[in-house]
């Protein structure tokens, strides 16, 4: 998103000395004002000898006349010591610019600085999660497409709050950030209390809905898809705990859930094979079945998955890697085979 | 650039029939989006007072903060008045809690049911803006044209039509209407791809509240 970047603003940085941040930097072809050259000893040049020559006024400006046609060497010369960052109203005027009457109406009101979310840009894609014997299992890939670029290949899109939740996010990456940071708050408020109390994953996905919801109510909100998973010594034992949240504050809890193609791909899958107390390694292969479906089927999703899970022990995240896919298949080897075309 | 759509219809239905010393509220348990299933197990009812339940069917982040306002807001009554809110008073509060959003409604579909400060059953129906009216039964939600006109014809019930207005509620026992309630539900989750997995029925009578479920088809 752009600053305001007015011309009124540039002028009210520079400064009477005449210091120009382009004064320092070296060009391309090694001309222009480079290293070892200080403004204050542009006289010492040797090109210019003490002669002043009176540069072209319209390019260098009249406010700068002190430093800059002083000791400049030549107009090819002049003309690279534009300062491009406040340049002088005569330059300006030679640009041309879109005169903006009417301000164009776009969510950034320059006035509060503030703009509201109208699409996200940097989206993961699914995330599924269920309970298993010991706790809770989340999975998803490691993929933030830009569009339908896939422009991040690493990223990790689950991580863990406090020592009783994982959090996994679909959606705008740059607003799991963001809630990752309010749940940095929560968290480190919560354990300066010191009271040996703890969050757990229901205060936790709590806390999520009612800001997922609020953001919704204020026509702003975080574009994403939450998955909280987590098991908590409670009245009735270690109590274990999954939950969603999407945009706009719908909330549920349930023993299997899974946000984007995971709704459609890998929610059927899981209601045939979940089972109450299923073991860890048939949890893994559950879901590793399910994340299979996703890659085949969901192009934004890519061959590289991070499996994490959450016991009474702690959340654990496991270390990337990628599962078999099958693409032996004849028509894939063949594609023209059944219809050539004509180029 | 398509807009995000701040609502969202979770779909089901609630209903709520009121006798002359009890109340039958009950709602499924599916919770939809779009042509998904999110859960097969997610109440719809919420218990405000201990003679006072309501059911509420539309948009379930909505609907989940409207029955937080209303709780906070009943516990606050009972610190102020040292006694529980009776349903009635509810009612008044939850038109008014619709109404001040007027301007950018709860898309919550509202049935609040109880007994009165007589004793006798008591429904009273909304719509999303929290126009409201008492009356013997009532349905809404995604299958509330379709189980209306079922209630109508089987509840016996006194016609709204007759002068002088008589109360509305039904003559029939307890077990008979939840029998019907039960009916109503079943035909519903033939026709309405929202309704159905379960049904949550609440009967509340001078002994209490009382919770039950039954299975419905979970197509």
């Amino acid at each position: 998103m752009a600053i305001a970047d007015t011309p009124s603003a540039a002028r009210r940085c520079s400064s009477s000395t005449g210091w120009r941040p382009g004064a320092i930097w070296p060009y391309l072809d090694g001309t222009g004002p480079s290293q070892g050259r200080v403004l204050c000893s542009r006289a010492g040049s040797p090109s210019s000898s003490g002669v002043v020559r009176p540069s072209p006024a319209h390019i260098l400006g009249s406010d700068r006349c002190g430093f800059a046609s002083g000791g400049v060497a030549g107009a090819a010369e002049a003309q690279n010591d534009i300062d491009v960052l406040n340049p002088p109203p005569e330059v300006e005027k030679l640009n041309h610019k879109k005169e903006l009457l009417v301000q164009p109406s776009s969510s950034m009101d320059v006035n509060c600085q503030r703009s509201l979310t109208m699409y996200p840009c940097v989206t993961g894609t699914s995330v599924i999660a269920f309970k298993y014997k010991d706790g809770v299992i989340m999975a998803c890939d490691t993929g933030a497409s830009y569009g339908s670029t896939l422009r991040y290949k690493s990223v990790e899109r689950i991580k863990a709050v406090g020592k009783h939740s994982l959090i996994g996010a679909s959606g705008e990456f740059s607003d799991f950030q963001e809630i990752l940071r309010y749940l940095d708050e929560l968290t480190l408020s919560d354990h300066m209390w010191d009271d040996g109390n703890s969050l757990g994953p229901k205060e936790i996905h709590s806390y999520l809905t009612r800001v997922m919801y609020n953001r919704r109510n204020k026509f702003d909100p975080l574009w994403n898809s939450l998955v909280l998973g987590g098991v908590k010594k409670g009245p009735k034992g270690d109590e274990k705990y999954l939950g969603m949240v999407n945009m706009i504050g719908t909330h549920f809890e349930e023993n299997y859930v899974a946000t984007g193609f995971g709704n459609h791909l890998a929610i059927p899958i899981l209601r045939a094979e979940w089972h109450e107390d299923i073991t860890f390694e048939e949890a893994v292969k559950l879901v590793e079945k399910c994340l299979l479906v996703l890659l085949y089927r969901d192009r934004s999703s890519i061959n590289k998955f991070q499996i994490a899970k959450i016991t009474t022990e702690g959340p654990t995240i496991h270390p990337p890697y990628s599962l078999k896919a099958y693409w032996g298949f004849s028509h894939f080897e063949n594609p023209a085979q059944g219809a050539v075309g004509s180029w | 650039m398509a807009r995000f759509d701040p609502y969202e219809n979770n779909g089901g239905t609630c209903v709520a029939v009121a006798g002359a010393d009890y109340c039958v509220v009950a709602a499924d348990t599916r919770l939809s989006v779009g042509y998904s299933i999110l859960s097969r197990d997610h109440s719809k009812i919420a218990q405000l007072a201990d003679k006072c339940v309501l059911a509420s069917s539309g948009f379930q982040g909505d609907i989940k903060a409207l029955q937080k306002a209303l709780a906070a807001k009943e516990l606050v009554y009972e610190h102020n008045n040292n006694k529980k809110m009776s349903c009635p008073a509810m009612a008044q509060l939850l038109s008014n809690t619709l109404y001040y959003k007027r301007f950018f409604p709860y898309y919550a579909f509202n049935v609040l049911a109880g007994l009165d400060t007589q004793g006798k059953g008591c429904v009273f129906t909304y719509d999303a803006v929290g126009s409201y009216e008492r009356t013997g039964y009532s349905a809404q939600g995604t299958g509330s044209a379709l189980m209306m006109p079922v209630l109508d014809n089987q509840l016996k019930s006194p016609s709204p039509l007759l002068l002088p207005a008589r109360d509305a509620v039904t003559p029939l026992s307890e077990s008979d209407a939840v029998d019907l309630v039960k009916d109503v539900f079943a035909s519903a989750t033939e026709r309405d791809i929202y309704t159905g997995d379960r049904l949550e029925i609440v009967v509340i009578n001078s002994s209490g509240t009382c919770r039950e479920c039954i299975e419905l088809r979970k197509d």
